[in-house]
């Protein structure tokens, strides 16, 4: 029971921050596209990515969050350097990834491995699991004595049968295939898994197992993770710190206490407004429309509007949010903690609003949920109780063969 | 209560491969006028079919509903003929989809696509049912609804598609909405938007709506009472407050229990191990009994029908109702065989 029950202990996220060493840096990174279309007179320039800068430290989770079109893809992409950055750099454990060659970039590529989001289509369906799961290790040069015995480890650990080598990936379902998709990221024992959206083509119950799977993954390895996202709810799940995105720039980052607990930005309001949650709303009618909606849709990144890209969509839009746009600068709490030698990093509580200081957050949150007071999940006693019952079968594995695989695996 | 439709043991299945597969399973519930139903559950479980038997829309070869009956508005809709069935389809009971992307016809304008419905339907002549259309635009809150009339679908964005598809499917007055996963498509603020703009068009007109989707979030926000299905089958039914506060079937407490939550963190989700059974694994007990950590013996040799718990609240599980102490039961045995 034991190491149950240390799972069960919450990432000691601000206690051990002074300690963390970083060991993925992105200053300035930026990604615009040429696109030619039809009936335009020249190629027009999408800002997919504009001037993104990233920590991210060991062991940590640092997830990057927001709509669709944000760029958040795109930035993971270019931190793996799967993409050229138009401008701006990646450090790698120290090392500039754009001033690496091909073979040194390939071979710090072994440490730095990525999960897709659709496990139908991120694995080769030609290909038996057992060689999908030793390609990785052919390329980065694991002896092939050795790929049989690893490849059994891999797949148990992940909570499959060692005998699913030999299969094919049709015949499995989606949260198996994750999981094939989570074992060759492994195999190669990686120091940083970039996840993009790993979990939202899944349903709720399997999502929940590939959830706890990543958590008791990244306790045992100390890997960290860059997890790209948009259901906000797995991402205060999961991250130690997080980056919120709009078209192409971060809008707010800090702490996953500092942006959920006490959102700055009129964006993260409104996406923590929206986001809906499993408590009942009231029904009256007056309630219910005090809550924040955003007007419209995200505008095109082909022409993102001047100033602050946000201030379309924003009702505490005023003139100046169009002329000048708002840096993404610290809140003094936060500076404070952080001291003089980071003060060039990324780091703190940071809003890129030039009104954050007036719109305080009590004036959003609770007045603007449907149900017009903090939405406090309901834990009666009875349910917690219950519930615990299927933690405990998830993590005992008693009822499940292929999990008690799992406790042979080295951990 | 005005009882609109009511749904009585009905059974549908299909083919696949020569033996005939049930996909849902003595299905009863009803809906009342202004009511939302929710039906809630995960891929494979059965709703979207319940929806297309509804609406009369299963396919024509491999489908077929085995027993059972749909009472709308008095009439059972399974043995009407499809011409009958035709006038009701769009008129009476209306349906949006999932993909605004795919459900929209490409080649027509939004215009003419809404205008369609009233044309065949109500017997308008083009100008009105122009005039008609626009209305209909800006009561979904289609900005600049009178150039949009006359644009095609790709112009849009997938927010502005499903209002487009709710447009279509409020222009002949319905009595009945049905709306499968309408939002599952959309980023987190269109879809509250899309929401919101649902529950005030039921407001306004009093239709009665059945939304289903998988995400407990959504069925919060909407639902005035909630069916759970699993495996084809209702496993649980409540009022939406009941169901969220004193859940009982042991499924549904797992899924509300893998939901992470947005507003605390908490140390580990509860998760359902294996996944849902295909048609022909089910065996002769619970469907849910190789997943359910309170299985007991009766649950895999007799499968359980739903019954009533309490006024309103009905649940398909023999160990219900479920209480604490059989939760801790539970752990003293496996700390015992520890």
């Amino acid at each position: 029971m034991n190491s149950i029950l240390s799972q069960t202990l919450l990432p000691g996220a601000e206690a051990s921050r002074v300690a963390l060493a970083p060991i993925l840096r992105a200053r300035g990174l930026t990604k615009h596209f040429s696109i030619r279309r039809l009936g335009a007179s020249g190629p027009q320039t999408l800002r997919a990515v504009d001037g993104v800068d990233l920590l991210v430290h060991r062991g940590q989770t640092l997830a990057i969050v927001g709509e669709s079109g944000c760029g958040k893809s795109t930035t993971a992409r270019l931190l793996l350097r799967l993409l050229d950055a138009t401008s701006g750099k990646v450090w790698f454990e120290g090392e500039d990834l754009g001033s690496l060659g091909r073979r040194a970039l390939r071979a710090k590529r072994r440490y730095m491995q990525m999960i897709f989001q659709d496990p139908y289509a991120s694995l080769n369906p030609r290909m038996t699991i057992g060689q999908t799961l030793a390609e990785p290790m052919t390329i980065h040069g694991i002896a092939r004595g050795e790929h049989r015995q690893r490849i059994a480890t891999l797949l148990s650990r992940v909570g499959l049968s060692a005998s699913y080598a030999t299969r094919y990936p049709h015949e499995f379902s989606g949260g198996q295939r994750q999981r094939v998709g989570i074992a060759r990221a492994l195999a190669v024992s990686p120091r940083l898994i970039i996840c993009d959206e790993p979990v939202s083509a899944l349903d709720v119950s399997v999502q929940a197992q590939v959830i706890n799977l990543l958590q008791d993954l990244q306790d045992e390895t100390g890997m960290a993770y860059v997890f790209i996202a948009h259901d906000l709810a797995v991402v205060r799940h999961l991250a130690t710190d997080i980056a919120v995105m709009y078209l192409g720039k971060i809008v707010e980052s800090g702490t996953a206490e500092e942006v959920f607990g006490a959102p700055r930005h009129p964006y993260t309001q409104a996406l923590l407004a929206a986001a809906p949650r499993p408590v009942p709303a009231r029904r009256e009618a007056t309630v219910r429309h005090q809550r924040i909606l955003l007007e419209g849709d995200i505008p095109s990144p082909l022409a993102p509007p001047s100033g602050c890209r946000f201030r379309t969509r924003c009702r505490f839009a005023q003139d100046r949010c169009a002329i000048e746009e708002p840096p993404l600068e610290k809140e003094v709490a936060s500076d404070a903690v952080a001291g003089a030698v980071l003060d060039a990093e990324p780091q703190g509580h940071r809003v890129a609003c030039h009104f954050w200081r007036d719109i305080t957050s009590s004036q959003w949150a609770w007045s603007s949920h449907p149900a017009g007071a903090p939405s406090v999940r309901i834990r009666d006693s009875r349910l917690v109780a219950l519930q615990a019952a299927f933690v405990r079968s998830d993590a005992a594995g008693d009822a499940n063969p292929t999990r008690r695989i799992n406790d042979l695996s080295p951990r | 209560m005005n009882v609109l439709l009511r749904v009585n043991h009905l059974c549908v299945s299909f083919v696949v491969n020569g033996h005939a597969r049930a996909a849902v399973e003595d299905l009863s519930f009803s809906v009342a006028a202004g009511q939302t139903l929710c039906i809630v559950g995960e891929s494979g479980c059965g709703k979207s079919v319940t929806a297309l038997s509804l609406m009369g829309l299963l396919p024509k070869q491999g489908a077929s509903i085995d027993s059972g009956s749909i009472m709308f508005e008095g009439k059972d809709l399974v043995s009407m003929s499809e011409a009958e069935r035709r006038h009701i389809r769009g008129a009476r009971m209306a349906m949006i989809f999932q993909e605004p992307m795919t459900s929209l016809n490409p080649a027509l304008t939004v215009g003419d696509q809404i205008a369609e419905g009233l044309i065949r339907h109500r017997g308008f002549r083009r100008p009105a049912a122009r005039v008609r259309s626009i209305e209909l635009l800006e009561r979904v809150r289609i900005a600049d609804a009178k150039r949009r009339f006359d644009e095609y679908p790709h112009k849009l964005s997938g927010g502005m598609r499903q209002r487009i598809m709710i447009a279509m499917a409020l222009a002949c007055e319905p009595k009945l909405l049905i709306a499968d996963e309408p939002t599952t498509a959309l980023d987190v603020t269109v879809q509250a938007q899309i929401l919101e703009l649902l529950k005030d068009l039921q407001e306004e007109s009093g239709m009665a709506m059945i939304l289903i989707t998988h995400d407990l979030g959504v069925v919060a926000e909407v639902a005035d009472e909630v069916l759970v299905m699993y495996a084809g089958a209702i496993v649980e039914r409540a009022p939406a407050p009941v169901l969220f506060a004193q859940p009982q079937h042991p499924y549904t407490i797992g899924l509300l229990g893998a939901i992470p939550d947005l507003d605390a963190r908490q140390s580990r989700l509860a998760s359902i191990d294996g996944q849902v059974p295909q048609p022909h694994e089910r065996g002769d007990g619970c469907s849910f009994a190789s997943r359910c950590p309170f299985a007991v013996e009766q649950c895999w040799r007799e499968a359980p029908s739903c019954r009533a718990l309490a006024h309103d609240h009905d649940v398909a599980c023999w160990r219900a109702p479920l209480t604490e102490s059989m939760a801790l039961a539970g752990l003293d045995i496996e700390e015992g065989a520890l």
